[in-house]
């Protein structure tokens, strides 16, 4: 990870604000944050109910637990990504957990579940699709189902039709051309610093 | 991948599935057993595991959540963890280092099309946001020249607030914005460096600086207050919020504030020797300072002793008339004493404002 996505000063003063207690920094922290951290969950999940709990946990963790954001290991704003994804994903499986119960209920009493009303699929933005067309369309396709689906790597294999170890190593190598496409002048990360 | 055994190793590829949460539970629960056992893959998961997150940073469309929302994840942090109890103003060294990051990272966000919009103070008839940052990023160079840490590859060599701004103006014509934004954040580290590690106690030691000698502490804690109000000025500029600095800053520029109000009396019709105002500033908890009208810097925590007028009002609103940005007529505040001398005191808050 270059010095270019490590934080910078003014994140790590945000961090120290917040570990000293000061209310104003996670109200800083919420203000300048909070649209990406619900934007993520919201792609992730594509419900704004379960989104916003979702944001609302993370920032109230990050107050409880301002010690474990690490600006010598990326932006901030990268960190929150991260900690937004993993509740995402949890709760994507949770859900699918329990829509899979309802549906074998379902078949046994004869009612039709609501589909709607379980976990939806945000559509992929032009902005999301413009930085993955620096991927191969086959490890694009891998990536965006285990990110912003929330699919294991194991239902990678089965959507794609292809097998799990090639699912697991399509990940790895999309992983490894996003991080080199961080640092690309072109991304639409860098277009927001000019 | 069911071995939960923390010796079986991990390939490269379970890890970056890892990272991308991309593991059934059990699966998960192994690999992480693995990774408390073997530091080094450990460092690699967290590696991609940031690479993932600054992806996400890339390329995730902001979405406003509902405006209730902001209220309710502060009502929850404070149950889990009370905020601190502020109970004095912070130190110059902090209110630097805090109102320069807040701006910092306001910079940070704007788009392309923010950087042309045009500023509204009167002072700065012309301007856009980005002439206001290259005028922060000057006179932050110019304090880190003036503290013995200057900042390698800027030309400036003009000394007072003006001409500074002017030089640095011309250089960044045309320029990437980023560039300002880049040459403010240095400045803003090293200048907090360096009056970090000379501690409180050697602030009082004159530096030069806007073409005369001052205290280090007046110079970073008008840099402070400079960036906040330019930050406003950038916020009204693009249609956002004004902010208030956190209390325990805003007890400090209130202090400074009210050290300032005989200084524009002096500008603006004269001292008052032997009147004496007091200010009670209801946002900060009715903390407040008496003023001596006729002694430059008489200012003392408010005491009990009768005063000519004192003074109820923000400490928000004095500051932000102190630097011309709110018009004393529309500066709201009660009087118990004399209405006139208070009047005058108000009316005068804006005497001293520069660019």
């Amino acid at each position: 990870m270059d010095e270019r996505h490590q934080a910078s000063w003014a994140e790590r003063v945000l961090v120290e604000r917040l570990s000293g207690g000061d209310e104003a920094a996670l109200v800083d922290l919420y203000d300048r944050y909070a649209g990406f951290v619900y934007g993520l969950a919201v792609r992730t999940l594509a419900d704004r109910q379960i989104a916003e709990d979702i944001t609302q946990e993370v920032f109230v963790y990050l107050w409880e637990h301002p010690e474990r954001i690490d600006p010598g290991r990326g932006t901030l704003r990268g960190f929150l990504g991260t900690l937004t994804h993993r509740r995402a994903v949890d709760t994507v499986r949770r859900e699918e957990a329990r829509r899979r119960r309802e549906a074998r209920v379902a078949r046994e009493t004869g009612e039709v579940p609501d589909v709607a009303a379980a976990v939806l699929r945000a559509d992929t933005t032009g902005r999301v699709r413009t930085a993955l067309e620096v991927l191969p369309a086959a490890q694009r396709r891998a990536l965006e189902l285990a990110y912003f689906q929330g699919y294991t790597y194991r239902q990678v294999a089965d959507v794609l039709g292809i097998p799990e170890g090639t699912a697991k190593s399509r990940l790895r190598l999309a992983l490894a051309r996003i991080a080199e496409n961080l640092d690309s002048p072109t991304s639409e990360h860098s277009e927001r610093w000019v | 991948m069911n071995d939960d055994s923390p010796n079986v190793p991990v390939s490269p590829d379970d890890l970056a599935a890892y990272a991308l949460d991309a593991h059934d539970a059990d699966d998960a629960a192994a690999i992480a057993a693995h990774l408390d056992a073997s530091p080094d893959d450990g460092r690699r998961e967290q590696d991609l595991r940031s690479a993932a997150g600054e992806f996400a940073a890339a390329v995730v469309t902001e979405v406003t959540p509902a405006p209730g929302l902001r209220s309710r994840v502060l009502a929850e942090a404070r149950r889990r963890r009370e905020p601190a109890v502020v109970i004095a103003g912070s130190s110059p060294i902090d209110v630097h280092r805090v109102e320069l990051g807040r701006a910092i990272l306001l910079l940070r966000d704007l788009t392309i099309d923010d950087w042309t919009r045009p500023v509204d103070p009167p002072e700065l008839d012309g301007w856009t946001v980005h002439d206001v940052v290259v005028h922060l990023a000057a006179n932050e160079t110019l304090l880190a020249h003036q503290l013995g840490v200057p900042l390698p590859g800027i030309p400036e060599t003009a000394t007072d607030n003006e001409g500074r701004t002017a030089q640095a103006h011309a250089r960044h014509a045309g320029r990437p914005p980023a560039l300002a934004v880049a040459e403010l954040e240095a400045a803003a580290e090293a200048t907090s460096a360096e009056v970090a590690a000379r501690g409180e106690a050697r602030l009082d030691e004159p530096i030069n600086w806007w073409g005369g000698r001052s205290p280090a502490r007046i110079a970073v804690l008008v840099r402070a207050f400079e960036t906040w109000t330019h930050a406003d000025d950038v916020r009204r500029a693009i249609g956002a919020s004004m902010v208030v600095p956190p209390p325990a800053s805003l007890l400090t520029m209130a202090h400074a504030a009210c050290g300032l109000v005989p200084r524009t009396l002096a500008v603006r019709g004269g001292l008052r020797p032997g009147r004496l105002v007091r200010f009670r500033f209801t946002d900060l908890g009715d903390a407040g300072w008496d003023v001596d009208l006729g002694a430059v810097g008489g200012v003392r925590p408010a005491g009990d002793d009768a005063v000519d007028a004192e003074i109820v009002t923000e400490a928000v609103a004095v500051c932000r008339g102190i630097s011309a940005r709110l018009d004393p007529r529309d500066l709201i505040f009660d009087v118990v004493g004399d209405e006139r001398l208070a009047r005058d005191v108000i009316d005068a808050l804006p005497a001293l404002a520069v660019i």
